[in-house]
């Protein structure tokens, strides 16, 4: 069993320890694994977040010897590991930032309005508070925005239906972007 | 700030409500909310932002993270910082410095590569389309390429912001937001002129920077994007991928996946709305595309003075008033009416119920402004601004890249007929579909376009698009007869394409001779394939005539255009003996037969060509009688009738000259009201009502001149409205407004004359100002001192006479020392001088 399969099933028996330094681990293969691929040459990153989760995953486990509910957790995990990294990402850009970002739209014609560079601060922020009101469509969130995860991947993890993923995501969609703009669409 | 039970209850009654059917959603939420209007807005707002802000959250994080290239080069532009984010790729601020300054562009990375080299070339050559595009309102398009793979654009960057934001910050009211609508408006009608369809209009589009400029964004970038998009394999929804905004695209859009400039005026329409009204005149069901298809279709638009009342909101009503610097009932008033019916009439779903261009609503926009009666009420214009505004009325309802889709088409098709002779039977079928669509793509669209004044630059991109097209045809020589007689018929138009554009523009006419022989030698190969055929020799006739009508008026040649014009006739004569019925082939013989007596007069026999001119003239009115709607006859009874007042005025005597003018102008007239508007033939009018008033000028018939001047000003003034780029119009108007001058001057209305003189004086200023190294531009305001001169000689005034013809010779003598007098001009300033000799 390797040290990650021990830790995940020590975790899965209740030890808030192992938690944290299951955390720990992720969150430096995770880090290493997403710094190469955003230092990457190629002008256009063709980055599949879930397979890039898998790939942390793989490497950290051996997945045979793993119990469906522990990869739910472990992609849960990975989810809420990448959303600390890239709010961090953010946070440490904004401080370098000199003149502010001028708030230029270029349409893009696949969307109805090209979002404009997704503050992801403000999507931290506005999905703190939906945690405390609701914490399973927020832990949802996560899976989907940050962890990357399908619909049909997001149902399996949370034991849904993909159709209630779907309402429950268009939903949480809806309330963030209100919660973000709040002057309306 | 709600607390966190209400937020829970939102959110339950948000999941139940997507529970439900669509159609009774909005009633399930009402009654579920009962009087508590706050739950109501609430969750109506979150819903509607989940279906309508499709883009938000749409990409996972990472994907965001990896969009972020700050600090890497893309196409040797340093990219500064990510602007935006979407579906088909990223925007970037970048830089490039170049020889010490530093350009400041917007980048735009497209997600995904180019599968197959074709369509990296495609996308290059509808790049550089768009490159050309050269507005004052229009974001250029600077640059693009690929880079390791991955296509990318360079656009223009604007600090500004999306155009209802900007409004509603300063509070503009309607009427300044009308006059944004209109500059926006003269950006998109400038890019059909050019044949680019926006394709995706809406605010974030339009970005407006502090000095008010607007800027369209993307212009034609939907479509290249679209086209880069057929790389990626399963894209076969109608609109999945397609690079449109369901809220703002016009209902054909939508249901056909048919662009033309129709559906640009639509969403025009929808962003005017929206500017004008603060909401969309409705929001489309998003759930699913089907849901989208549907609710197109059954939509309703309410009018915009009714669409804040039904607003439940008073104080959503409020806030947008507020923003219009005016309270909701003035806002109704002011919207109700004449605006209601000109928004109403963009948005019409039939394309044809639509303002036939984005000029015409403008035009209505600006009748509103001036309190005029707009055209969208009904029955409200008097006949002849109507038919010229209608001038107008022509979507370029296609691109030249459809064209050029068509022509890959062709040339597979073409490919395969030649290669798989099993297949045989099939390839021809298709071939022939293909190359009946392209040739009317070809040649009827050119029809189309030519009578919109300002396409220059599109009717020469469709000239070239021809000859590839025609090359392609020309290629297959074992290639069965019909397939031939359409290459050589299809260089036959070409050359006469080129030729008129080569009237303006010297570095047409060598094309122009290269199709005449292609069609030539095809053409006759064909003739000796098959002796006496009526449709090829109508071929070789009217390929002749437009030979010998080339020899004439471009290259001065009228000795070989007399023995063109024979060999012309003798084919016309052939093929109507043949088919003593066919119209094409005696509205040929009698074009021809008219270029015959214009001869006459370039060889300076005027008394042959007043012969030939009676002849042609009786000849083409006899017909234009039996072919009741057909407008060409009556164009040559209007050609024949001119050559002859021309004739007359030299020969004969004023009388005669102003009645066969007065017969030209009623046969331009009548070939306007049979074929509808045309450039030419307004062109030919003009002349006419000039050659009129010059006549009477001399007839000392002042009063009457300037009223043929009048008219043929209004004519051209409209044709200089519609397109302030058509140098030659302007310079007509110019020189009409200074024959107005002299005539008024000479009826005794002094000022009006001199102040007439005064503006056309300005415009030649102007030109030659702009233009200091060309002789002729020089010489017309010389001309035009002169001019000046002798209008006020006229009025009485010998001082300020003398003042303008001192000048007339100052610049003559500035035009010798530079440029040299020509031959024509040489006595000029001694002629000058002997007037002057009168002065103290």
């Amino acid at each position: 069993m390797s040290e990650v399969t021990e830790l995940l099933a020590q975790w899965n028996s209740g030890d808030p320890e192992a938690r944290a330094q299951l955390i720990k681990r992720i969150y430096a293969e995770l880090s290493q694994i997403a710094r190469r691929y955003l230092a990457r040459e190629s002008a256009v990153v063709d980055l599949q977040p879930t397979l890039l989760v898998h790939e942390a995953y793989l490497r950290l486990v051996d997945i045979d010897r793993i119990d469906w509910a522990g990869r739910a957790h472990f992609l849960a995990m990975a989810a809420r590991v990448m959303r600390e990294y890239l709010v961090d990402e953010a946070r440490r850009r904004n401080a370098q930032k000199r003149n502010g970002g001028v708030q230029v739209t270029l349409a893009d014609p696949s969307d109805s309005a090209m979002n404009p560079a997704t503050d992801v601060v403000a999507l931290n922020d506005a999905l703190d508070r939906l945690q405390k009101a609701d914490p399973d469509r927020a832990l949802l969130v996560e899976l989907r925005f940050f962890g990357g995860l399908t619909i049909e991947e997001t149902a399996a993890v949370l034991d849904m239906s993909p159709m209630s993923v779907k309402r429950s995501w268009q939903v949480a969609r809806g309330w963030l972007y209100q919660a973000m703009n709040p002057d309306g669409i | 700030m709600a607390s966190d039970n209400q937020t829970r209850r939102v959110l339950a009654l948000c999941d139940e409500a997507l529970e439900q059917p669509v159609e009774s959603r909005d009633e399930f939420i009402a009654n579920a909310c009962g009087a508590d209007t706050t739950l109501f807005r609430a969750v109506s707002s979150i819903l509607d932002a989940a279906t309508a802000v499709d883009g938000f959250l749409a990409d996972s994080a990472m994907t965001w993270a990896s969009n972020d290239l700050t600090g890497q080069e893309v196409g040797g532009y340093h990219i500064q910082s990510l602007l935006g984010e979407g579906g088909m790729g990223a925007v970037f601020r970048a830089t490039k410095t170049r020889d010490g300054f530093t350009q400041e562009v917007a980048l735009k990375l497209i997600r995904g590569r180019f599968a197959a080299p074709e369509l990296i070339d495609r996308f290059n050559a509808e790049r550089a389309i768009l490159a050309r595009l050269n507005h004052p309102y229009i974001a250029r398009l600077i640059d693009g390429g690929t880079d390791r793979g991955a296509p990318f654009l360079v656009m223009e960057y604007i600090d500004g912001q999306p155009v209802d934001e900007y409004l509603d910050e300063r509070q503009v009211d309607i009427d300044g937001r009308i006059r944004l609508v209109q500059k926006i408006a003269q950006a998109v009608h400038a890019a059909h002129q050019n044949l680019v369809i926006h394709r995706d209009l809406k605010p974030s589009n339009v970005l407006v920077t502090d000095d008010g400029i607007p800027k369209l964004l993307d212009f034609g970038i939907a479509k290249l994007l679209d086209d880069a998009n057929d790389s990626e394999p399963g894209n076969t929804t109608v609109y999945g991928r397609s690079a449109l905004t369901p809220d703002f695209a016009s209902p054909e859009q939508l249901l056909d996946n048919r662009t033309t400039t129709a559906s640009d005026v639509y969403s025009l329409g929808v962003l005017t709305y929206r500017l004008l009204v603060g909401v969309q005149p409705y929001y489309l069901e998003r759930s699913t595309q089907r849901a989208v298809l549907d609710s197109i279709e059954r939509v309703a638009v309410p009018k915009p003075s009714e669409r804040i009342a039904s607003l439940d909101d008073p104080d959503a009503q409020a806030k947008i008033a507020a923003n219009r610097s005016t309270t909701p009932a003035r806002l109704n008033a002011r919207l109700a009416d004449d605006l209601d019916r000109i928004v109403m009439k963009a948005l019409a779903q039939d394309p044809a119920q639509r303002y036939a261009s984005v000029a015409a609503f403008n035009a209505d926009l600006e009748r509103f402004l001036c309190g005029e009666p707009v055209e969208a009420r009904p029955d409200s214009l008097g006949y002849r601004v109507r038919r010229f505004v209608a001038r107008n009325r022509l979507a370029v309802g296609f691109s030249a890249a459809l064209v050029a889709t068509l022509i890959g088409a062709l040339a597979i098709t073409s490919r395969l007929y030649l290669q798989a002779e099993q297949a045989r039977a099939d390839a021809a079928a298709r071939f022939d579909q293909v190359r009946s669509l392209a040739t009317t793509m070809m040649f009827d669209v050119y029809d189309e376009i030519e009578k919109v004044p300002g396409s220059v630059s599109a009717r020469r991109l469709l000239a070239s698009t021809a000859q590839r097209y025609l090359d392609g045809l020309q290629s297959s020589d074992d290639a069965p007869f019909g397939v031939r007689l359409d290459a050589g018929l299809g260089f036959a138009r070409l050359a006469a394409i080129l030729n008129r554009q080569a009237v303006t523009d010297v570095a047409d006419r060598g094309d122009a001779s290269t199709a005449y022989e292609q069609a030539e030698r095809l053409l006759l190969s064909l003739e000796r394939e098959a002796p006496g055929d009526a449709a090829v020799s109508l071929a070789v006739g009217e390929l002749y005539a437009e030979r010998a009508r080339q020899q004439l008026y471009i290259d001065n040649e009228p000795e070989a255009a007399g023995s063109t014009l024979d060999s012309a006739l003798e084919r016309l004569q052939q093929a109507q003996t043949v088919q003593p019925d066919n119209v094409d082939v005696e509205a040929a013989r009698l074009m021809a037969l008219e270029i015959r007596a214009d001869r006459f007069k370039w060889l300076g026999d005027y008394s042959a060509a007043r012969d030939a001119a009676i002849d042609v003239a009786t000849l083409a009115r006899e017909a234009a009688a039996r072919h009741g709607t057909d407008p060409r006859f009556s164009r040559v009874v209007g050609d024949a009738e001119q050559l002859l007042g021309e004739a007359h005025y030299y020969l004969d005597g004023y009388d005669d000259a102003v009645a066969a003018y007065t017969a030209a102008i009623a046969a331009y007239e009548q070939a306007i009201a049979r074929g509808g508007p045309d450039r030419a033939i307004t062109d030919a009018l003009v002349t006419a009502q000039w050659s009129r008033g010059n006549t009477r000028f001399d007839m000392e018939q002042a009063a009457a001149a300037a009223d043929d001047y009048q008219v043929a000003i209004d004519l051209t003034e409209l044709v200089v409205a519609t397109d302030p780029n058509d140098a030659a119009s302007a310079r007509q108007l110019a020189i009409l407004k200074g024959s107005q001058a002299m005539a008024w001057v000479k009826t005794g209305r002094r000022d009006e004359g001199i102040a007439r003189m005064l503006e056309t004086n300005a415009w030649f200023e102007a030109q030659a100002a702009a233009d200091p190294d060309t002789a002729s531009a020089q010489r017309s305001l010389a001309v035009s001192y002169y001019v000046s001169g002798d209008v006020y000689d006229n009025a009485g005034d010998s001082q300020n006479a003398c003042r303008w013809f001192r000048r007339s010779l100052e610049k003559w003598q500035a035009i010798d020392a530079r440029f040299g007098l020509a031959e024509f001009d040489a006595g000029e300033p001694e002629r000058i001088r002997g007037v002057l000799a009168d002065c103290d």
